[in-house]
């Protein structure tokens, strides 16, 4: 019994001079913020101390407020993981500005705020669709669309409502989706001009940087011609100057085109119909029976002088062949046997 | 119509990703701090940035060319640094006769400057004078002491302790091991002086569950005056200091069980027995005397009942008849 008694005797002890070494006594509590481990004593220093020995008051001094800091750490719930001992710090209380302003909404392009305006849905687009002509699956995007689309395009047809068959095709499709291209990056800076705010000129104005095309010098020359208090009504002719096509112009009031007569109108309207419907090359019968018609009678024509010709023999020149002589050109004209002539 | 010079849009996934750690987010990374060099410096200035660098480590990156800039007469070639190098701290060291020992500590919000203090150091002991900052390990979060009532009274001072903890403070954290403290920083404001002391702990076990802190000097150690300053107003200030609402709007009445099912409370009104309607009986039946006593009360409260005049449906139907008979009238029948 003694010892038990003597034992707990040792611990009050030990306690007691514990508790003495960890704690602190001070005249004003310092602010401890846990979720910064922050500390902010104001209380006044001990000055004579601090002028004989200023390291080391200074030491005792921040001993203490970590001892302080440390008491209240301890005092939080303990938790254990993987055999480590941790506390969870509550919300830092101390504000700290910010590296960079919050995050704001991305604002919306043009499109998306007239989707949301008509209830229009994206459709998702499958990653692939199969191709029959390739035999196999092809991206909807990529450089593998891309290859396909040129092994698969090496012919193309020539619509029935094209105005000039002899057109390179293939140029005008690539100069086409180069407009896309050209179309959408303008799209995508006005947004971003829209989203920051920025004034955009309006579209007749040349860009500053790159060569000019010459159709943007020309319509930058229309603008600036009409750019005076009396629209450009005065203004002289530039010498060479090409009729400006003052279409062209943004902002420019159009000229009404004149109401059509009925029979006009009808006509106009019938052979946009016909270009939309008439996609597909055109097969006239007629024009297709003619031609086989003629160059069969072609055929037989020049078998016939052919023909002819065999049966004859000798010299014989045909109408088609005959040609005026010319002088010191050095060309032999007509059937000569060689060797020099004799006189 | 030629393509005009593109607005800086990421041509690589990981050049996208780039730009994207850039930009601003709701729970911010942490800030990062860019050591310059100015144009001419003392070794002292020097070997106290490079001890600084020690303490910021690994956040913080030291510039290795000399700077020619006057971060007080034309900041914004300080500010295209930290742009360049996504950090929005930054030491600045020069030397000369007007300002001898001259370290310019600051930070921006917004990529423009926002506090800038010149501190001249008084007394300087470097690192290498003390044993055992390698004791400490790398990243570990520092304990910060601001001593003397001058932090909080002076304005200057208030700032320039915010600033320190932005400085040194490293990253927010959730939890933290209370064995693992090991870095304690002390800042002392006296006799217009900043002390900068910094110390590792030894914890010593006690019978109770609070060890003891002992500390052990491990440098730097400097003494700075303030200088010159740059403070932002505190307009701008309070708006760089504001807190996103990261836990949004309070859901009521909807919980969880143990199951992971929804429940939701509803709150309503209380119900009128007297209207209930109960099980229909010939018996329960109302009386005509009762219906009408009833009526009347209705009257008393609402007003007399408005009757629905008969004649206008009569009109309407004779309109009908008419036109049929007009038609009659005009044909021959």
């Amino acid at each position: 019994m003694e010892d038990i008694t003597a034992v707990l005797n040792k611990k009050a002890a030990l306690d007691v001079s514990a508790q003495q070494s960890v704690s602190v006594t001070k005249v004003l509590d310092p602010e401890i913020d846990l979720g910064t481990l922050l500390c902010f004593d104001s209380n006044d220093f001990d000055t004579p101390q601090l002028r004989s020995d200023q390291e080391k008051y200074l030491t005792y001094e921040t001993r203490n407020n970590v001892q302080l800091l440390i008491n209240k750490l301890f005092e939080l719930p303990m938790k254990n993981e993987d055999g480590y001992m941790y506390v969870d710090l509550p919300e830092p209380r101390y504000n700290l500005p910010r590296e960079k302003p919050l995050p704001t909404p991305k604002p919306l392009t043009k499109w998306q705020k007239f989707a949301i305006e008509k209830g229009i849905k994206k459709t998702p687009k499958p990653k692939a669709t199969w191709d029959d002509i390739l035999q196999k699956w092809i991206p909807t995007y990529g450089y593998k669309k891309a290859a396909a689309d040129k092994e698969k395009d090496w012919i193309l047809e020539v619509p029935g409502n094209a105005a000039d068959p002899n057109i390179d095709l293939f140029a005008q499709k690539r100069e086409a989706k180069k407009e896309r291209v050209a179309k959408n990056e303008y799209q995508r800076l006005r947004n971003i001009a829209a989203s920051r705010k920025i004034k955009v000129p309006a579209v007749g104005l040349p860009p500053l940087e790159g060569t000019l095309h010459s159709n943007q010098l020309k319509t930058a020359v229309d603008v600036a011609k009409i750019s005076t208090a009396s629209v450009g009504k005065f203004q002289p002719k530039i010498s060479k100057e090409v009729v400006s096509i003052k279409k062209n112009i943004p902002g420019l009031k159009k000229n009404k085109i004149p109401a059509k007569s009925m029979k006009d109108e009808k006509s106009s309207s019938l052979q946009i119909l016909e270009s939309i419907n008439n996609k597909k090359p055109k097969f006239n019968l007629e024009k297709a029976a003619n031609k086989a018609i003629h160059a069969e009678e072609v055929e037989r024509h020049r078998e016939k002088k052919e023909g002819s010709d065999k049966k004859k023999g000798g010299r014989s020149r045909s109408k088609g062949s005959f040609k005026r002589p010319t002088a010191n050109t050095g060309k032999r004209l007509g059937k000569q046997k060689g060797g020099r002539k004799r006189r | 119509m030629a393509v005009i010079q593109r607005v800086v849009k990421p041509r690589t996934k990981r050049g996208k990703r780039i730009l994207l750690k850039k930009e601003p987010k709701i729970i911010e990374n942490t800030k990062h701090c860019v050591f310059i060099p100015g144009r001419k410096s003392s070794l002292l200035v020097s070997s106290c940035m490079k001890d600084l660098l020690k303490l910021k480590k690994p956040d913080a990156v030291m510039l290795t060319q000399k700077n020619d800039i006057l971060p007080f007469d034309d900041a914004v070639q300080i500010e295209k640094l930290l742009q360049k190098h996504d950090s929005s701290l930054f030491f600045f060291s020069s030397h000369n006769k007007k300002r001898p020992n001259n370290l310019v500590l600051g930070r921006t919000y917004d990529q423009h400057i926002l506090d800038m203090f010149e501190l001249g150091i008084e007394s300087y002991k470097g690192c290498s004078e003390f044993k055992g900052l390698s004791e400490i390990s790398a990243g570990v979060k520092p304990v910060l002491v601001f001593l003397g009532e001058q932090f909080d009274s002076d304005q200057q001072l208030k700032r320039i302790r915010n600033l320190f903890i932005d400085m040194f403070q490293r990253q927010p954290l959730k939890q933290i091991r209370p064995n693992g403290i090991e870095h304690v920083m002390s800042f002392t404001a006296v006799d217009s002086k900043i002390l900068l002391r910094s110390y590792r702990t030894v914890l010593t076990k006690t019978s109770l569950k609070t060890p003891r802190v002992e500390l052990i000097e491990v440098g730097p150690s400097v003494d700075f005056v303030v200088r010159r300053d740059h403070m932002a107003s505190a307009d701008l200030f309070k708006t760089a200091c504001k807190r996103p609402n990261i836990k949004g709007k309070k859901i009521k009445s909807v919980r969880r069980d143990n199951f992971g099912s929804k429940l939701g409370r509803l709150h309503m009104t209380k119900q009128d027995v007297n209207t209930l309607q109960t099980r229909k009986m010939k018996g329960l039946k109302k009386t005509y005397a009762e219906r009408k006593m009833k009526r009347k009360s209705d009257e008393v409260k609402n007003g007399p009942a408005v009757k629905k005049p008969k004649v206008a449906t009569q009109s309407k139907k004779l309109k009908k008849f008419s036109k049929k008979g007009r038609k009659l009238r005009g044909g021959q029948v």
